[in-house]
């Protein structure tokens, strides 16, 4: 794979392996099948996401975009994980057209993160 | 920076010294530039002793007459001459070719180009270990088959076929027998009497020789010519006209000769580095050795790795010039069509490196794929959601 056809910040993200994960609230889409598969997990405390962290069988592109996003929640709200904004500052990888499909999966995992949110809140197994 | 190393000598290599430095010979204004076919005056007549002499170092490389070797542009110029023309010249007796789906494209495009002219092709699909039976191929043959092509290693897996019996039944069935050995030239004996070989392609760059050129050798005693597929002038007995470039032929002539020359001792030397690198990554889970395990060239490695996306793959080993599947397929981005004939799932054939070694890989080159291969695996496996 031509090594000029991922950005810098790319690289960065890529390499940078997650460390925190957390495990009250999670959500899967994807499978290896379709090309990727994205895994969130995040801790809730006093209304806020913390370990937020993920896993991902995915191209460079979109492990890169998995370890933004995870950055960007760490300490947001629960709600933010379906904020039509969230995914905006993806643009700084300049991910290919082509990939829009697995920005989805991507999209996919976070909505998923979020109902399983509110779905264990409505059973009041999170503070 | 790490340096990167070179691990892709089945999509091209490095020019061997040796091989530059008599090209350069034949390339100054008193040696070599003469026109070849100009033998009316000493210019011409010393380019055609140098291309005799080439002819001569190609055809003892597999034990040919030196008359029948005809000089092309490469491997894929000789795969499609061989196939069309072969096919072309007997197409009196038939319309009939039988090949393998895991051959190269050149070989598969001059296929399905015969097809678009009314020839029928039967395409015979490889074991799981990517072995062409003699036996399948004894069935596919008709009456009007004139022509088999099967490639004596693959280029994506280094799986050898048995072409000397594979030939045998061509030969029985007075059936045109055409061998890709592009791969396998200077890696296995290569004995076109011996391996009843009608038609056999040749080119340099995969051997520390020149690009550009290559040759599609006839065996004189089963084969005198194939239909040309370029036209022009008389050169080559008409079966590949074009003025021939001297530096280039004397190049791939001297890439032969180095062949022969030193083969014994260089495979045995890829051997056990490509041994070594074999054991220093197939302890990791999940890592699949693609194409049959003995029955393979010294210099090709293929590897799938379950459970880890073949992009990222890539991408985590990008110190190593390795590809995925052929250089061919790399830029088609497409999964190897060559391990989705052997039955890996289109996941698996994304997630295949192939490191295929040379003559100037050293030990330190193989001991950092091993680091860089490993650190990938882990990283990607660590952040796999299927680990979880």
């Amino acid at each position: 794979m031509n090594e000029a056809a991922y950005n810098a910040l790319v690289a960065e993200r890529f390499d940078r392996a997650p460390t925190a994960l957390g495990s009250a609230v999670v959500g899967r889409a994807g499978s290896p099948a379709q090309g990727a598969a994205v895994y969130f997990a995040a801790d809730v405390e006093a209304g806020r996401l913390h370990n937020v962290g993920f896993r991902a069988f995915a191209c460079p592109h979109i492990i890169a975009a998995c370890s933004l996003t995870a950055a960007k929640l760490e300490g947001a709200r629960p709600e933010q994980l379906v904020d039509p904004t969230l995914l905006e500052s993806l643009k700084e990888l300049e991910i290919p057209v082509e990939k829009t499909g697995k920005i989805l999966i991507l999209k996919d995992a976070l909505s998923a993160c979020y109902a399983n949110f509110q779905a264990r809140q409505a059973t009041g197994a999170l503070s | 920076m790490i340096k990167p190393v070179y691990l892709d000598y089945a999509a091209t290599t490095p020019m061997d010294p040796r091989v530059r430095q008599r090209m350069l010979e034949v390339m100054g204004h008193q040696s070599g530039f003469g026109n070849p076919a100009s033998v009316t005056h000493v210019f011409g007549r010393t380019a055609a002793a140098a291309i005799e002499q080439a002819a001569a170092e190609v055809a003892a490389l597999v034990n040919a007459n030196p008359d029948y070797v005809v000089w092309t542009s490469g491997a894929t110029e000789s795969d499609n001459l061989g196939v069309i023309g072969g096919a072309r010249y007997r197409q009196a007796q038939g319309r009939h070719v039988v090949t393998a789906a895991t051959e190269h494209k050149a070989v598969l495009g001059a296929c399905a180009e015969l097809q678009r002219h009314g020839y029928e092709v039967t395409y015979l699909q490889p074991t799981e270990m990517g072995l062409i039976e003699p036996a399948a191929v004894s069935a596919a043959l008709r009456a009007d088959t004139v022509l088999v092509s099967i490639m004596h290693a693959n280029n994506e897996t280094g799986v050898v076929q048995d072409i000397a019996a594979i030939g045998a039944l061509c030969r029985a069935a007075g059936i045109l027998f055409h061998v890709d050995a592009v791969q396998s030239a200077g890696k296995l004996p290569l004995d076109m009497q011996a391996q009843y070989v009608d038609l056999l392609t040749l080119n340099a760059h995969k051997a520390c020789g020149p690009k550009g050129v290559g040759a599609l050798v006839l065996n004189a005693a089963t084969v005198k010519r194939v239909e040309p597929i370029l036209f022009g002038g008389g050169q080559q007995r008409g079966m590949r006209p074009g003025t021939l470039p001297v530096h280039q032929i004397v190049g791939m002539g001297e890439t032969a000769r180095l062949l022969q020359l030193e083969m014994a001792e260089e495979v045995q030397r890829i051997l056990t580095l490509r041994d070594n690198l074999w054991s220093g990554i197939n302890d990791l889970p999940g890592i699949l050795l693609n194409g049959h395990p003995e029955q393979r060239i010294a210099s090709i490695l293929t590897v799938s790795v379950a459970g880890v996306e073949g992009e990222s793959l890539r991408f985590a080993v990008d110190d190593l010039a390795v590809t995925s599947g052929s250089a061919c397929n790399s830029a088609t981005g497409e999964p190897s069509y060559v391990l989705r004939a052997l039955g890996r799932p289109d996941v698996l054939a994304e997630a295949s490196l192939r490191f295929s070694l040379g003559r100037f890989t050293q030990p330190d080159d193989i001991q950092q794929a091993i680091t860089s291969f490993r650190r990938a695996v882990t990283h990607l496996r660590a952040l796999s959601p299927e680990e979880l």
